[in-house]
């Protein structure tokens, strides 16, 4: 039987050393092209320079890789892993494969959570963050539950309520956030930046109050993955088994909600990552959250890195918002989905 | 002293369901509740996995109540196969039956020895060593079944409940599982199920339940429960009662319109032959 279950063991692995790979390539990449490109030994030579070369006398290209694309693309790896992980825990507890952060209006509640902090001054200071990122968590998840109690209370446990409901969430809570753009003319840039998307101008600070929020959840929700798994078959098979459905599912939807909140302080909205790559995680490795928590979370920054890398070469030197471009992948991927349930259903 | 015990057990939705039910199930038996649809059979099967509240009357297991348990704690005595899975999944057999290990496990805690022999001996009692690699999705109607109860046995629970474990098999499958379950019984398992078909339940089962009204109309050995009469009054629907050509248990036949008249020609055939 040991036998039996190598072929899928090694499987997995090969697959997260694949995913790793082009991680690294995304980031390797990363560095090599923008609005000025360095090529790859000049590149070589910087990132020599960086070890060891004192802060001042860096060259340009030195500066220009740690500074501005190392942070930057870095950041977009933990926000792709972050909102890929939530989508995957969301589409698990609910048994639900279109479910996802912004397609349930839980982004769309962090950023006027967000929003907010940014309107009442809270700056993007190191403190300022840890200020933005609790209000955007609590805009989550107040979205979030709202959705589901609503969805719940008209269509039952339907998966066309559910996004009903989530589609109406994130209208009415955009339309709040349009409004504060309105309302506060000086701050207007930071706002708009949230209804857009992107990583433009993100630097290691951001990086370093991200990636905390995003181990934590991760670690959290990983060791859950027998529970996930088990829910993911269906709350009465899970409560047979001794778990406590209704406690398991609050706290790690809670714990989507904050994956969700720590990406969008960061990054602002940037849809379609979390619904997308847990799907193809699962083509990977199968439907285990043991496996599909960590490959999700690899695709989810394997994708969201290129995609960001895509953003700042197609109209070089204009940069696109990321959430175009997710948007542009994740828009008839889902309508794929949808059609795929269809026929399912029939 | 019944390894389960249920007493005065009443519930009501909008409309009461069950008003008083009370049974005892002895350990290393095979009971089978019977009863016409709607008459309340799953809600006591929900009301006994606890995933319906108590709301009259006490459930107890091995003399200690249902309350008194964790959630956690119950698994490990109570093994449930409910109706149908909602969701058809690509998980690997075997990472369904090692599920079953989840009461058993911390939440770090990698499988143990025992969690690995527990499932590999619940893949062998339901002859499903041969599959474990395989997708649940592409497995047959008869081997889907068969892979809920080896999880409910990997959970290592002395008590079995399945809710109509027999719906939707061809016979060839219904005597299959029917006859892995009495397998369990005779080790020491208590097997409590659901059943429709009211023939495999006299074959299989020892004990009977048959609730009619949200009461319990008669309980006992099969011959005890099974007759014209109690099966008119919980079904509203007129049979004849045969003997089993080699088991000593009775068997019902079926008459065209659930009524005697209408099948006239038949029940004299019938008692030609010897009916019971």
């Amino acid at each position: 039987m040991a036998v039996a279950k190598r072929p899928a063991v090694v499987r997995h692995w090969s697959v997260n050393a694949l995913l790793g790979l082009l991680l690294v390539l995304a980031l390797f990449l990363s560095l090599l092209v923008g609005a000025v490109d360095i090529a790859p030994t000049r590149l070589l030579y910087a990132l020599q320079e960086l070890v060891t070369e004192p802060t001042n006398t860096w060259s340009v290209d030195a500066v220009i890789a740690w500074r501005l694309r190392l942070p930057r693309a870095l950041l977009a790896a933990a926000v792709g892993a972050a909102l890929a992980t939530a989508g995957a825990i969301m589409q698990g507890l609910l048994q639900n494969s279109l479910a996802d952060s912004f397609v349930l209006g839980v982004s769309s509640g962090a950023s006027l959570g967000a929003a907010i902090a940014l309107l009442l001054g809270l700056r993007f200071t190191l403190f300022g963050l840890g200020a933005v990122t609790p209000l955007a968590f609590m805009g989550a998840m107040l979205a979030m539950l709202a959705v589901l109690i609503i969805s719940r209370r008209v269509a039952g446990h339907s998966t066309l309520g559910l996004l009903l409901a989530g589609i109406a969430m994130n209208s009415a809570l955009s339309a709040v956030v349009s409004f504060l753009v309105l309302l506060s003319r000086e701050r207007i840039n930071p706002l708009i930046f949230w209804m857009m998307g992107g990583f433009a101008g993100r630097g290691w600070n951001h990086f370093w109050l991200m990636l905390p929020y995003f181990l934590i959840s991760f670690l959290f929700a990983y060791s859950y993955h027998r529970y996930l798994t088990a829910i993911s078959l269906g709350d009465a098979t899970a409560h047979h088994l001794g778990v406590d459905v209704g406690r398991v599912r609050l706290l790690l939807l809670a714990t989507a909600a904050l994956l969700t909140a720590a990406a969008v302080s960061v990054s602002g909205m940037i849809g379609f990552v979390g619904l997308m790559t847990p799907h193809f995680a699962r083509m990977l490795v199968g439907q285990h959250y043991r496996r599909l928590l960590p490959t999700a979370a690899m695709c989810g920054a394997v994708f969201l890195t290129f995609a960001d890398l895509l953003a700042r070469v197609v109209m070089r030197p204009q940069e696109l918002p990321v959430g175009i471009i997710t948007a542009l992948c994740g828009g008839p991927f889902f309508l794929w989905l949808l059609s795929r349930r269809r026929q399912e259903v029939a | 002293m019944p390894a389960l015990s249920v007493e005065n057990v009443s519930f009501r939705f909008t409309q009461p369901v069950l008003r008083g039910v009370s049974a005892d199930f002895e350990q290393g038996t095979f009971s089978g509740i019977l009863g016409a649809n709607g008459v309340g059979k799953s809600t006591l099967v929900k009301l006994i996995s606890r995933w319906l509240p108590m709301q009259d009357g006490s459930i107890r297991i091995h003399n200690r109540p249902l309350e008194a348990f964790s959630q956690r704690e119950l698994a490990r005595h109570i093994a449930v196969v409910p109706q149908e899975h909602a969701h058809l999944t690509e998980l690997t057999v075997r990472e369904i039956v090692e599920l079953g290990r989840i009461p058993h496990q911390g939440l770090l805690a990698p499988p143990t020895a025992a969690d690995q022999s527990a499932v590999d001996s619940a893949l062998t009692q339901t002859g499903l060593l041969g599959l474990a690699e395989r997708s649940f999705s592409t497995l047959s109607g008869g081997e889907r079944q068969r892979v809920r109860v080896a999880m409910a046995l990997a959970q290592a629970a002395e008590i079995l409940i399945l809710d109509e474990p027999t719906t939707h098999l061809d016979i060839r499958y219904q005597v299959e599982l029917l006859t892995l379950l009495a397998e369990l019984v005779t080790k020491g398992y208590t097997v409590i199920a659901v059943l429709h078909d009211i023939n495999l339940a006299a074959l299989f089962c020892d004990h009977l339940v048959l609730l009619a009204d949200g009461r319990v109309l008669r309980a006992g050995p099969p011959a005890e429960v099974i007759t014209r009469e109690t099966i008119l009054e919980a079904y509203q629907c007129e049979t004849y009662l045969l003997l089993h050509p080699t088991v000593n248990v009775p068997q019902i036949a079926l008459t065209r319109n659930g009524r005697y008249r209408a099948d006239a020609q038949s029940e004299a055939a019938n008692s030609r032959e010897g009916c019971v």
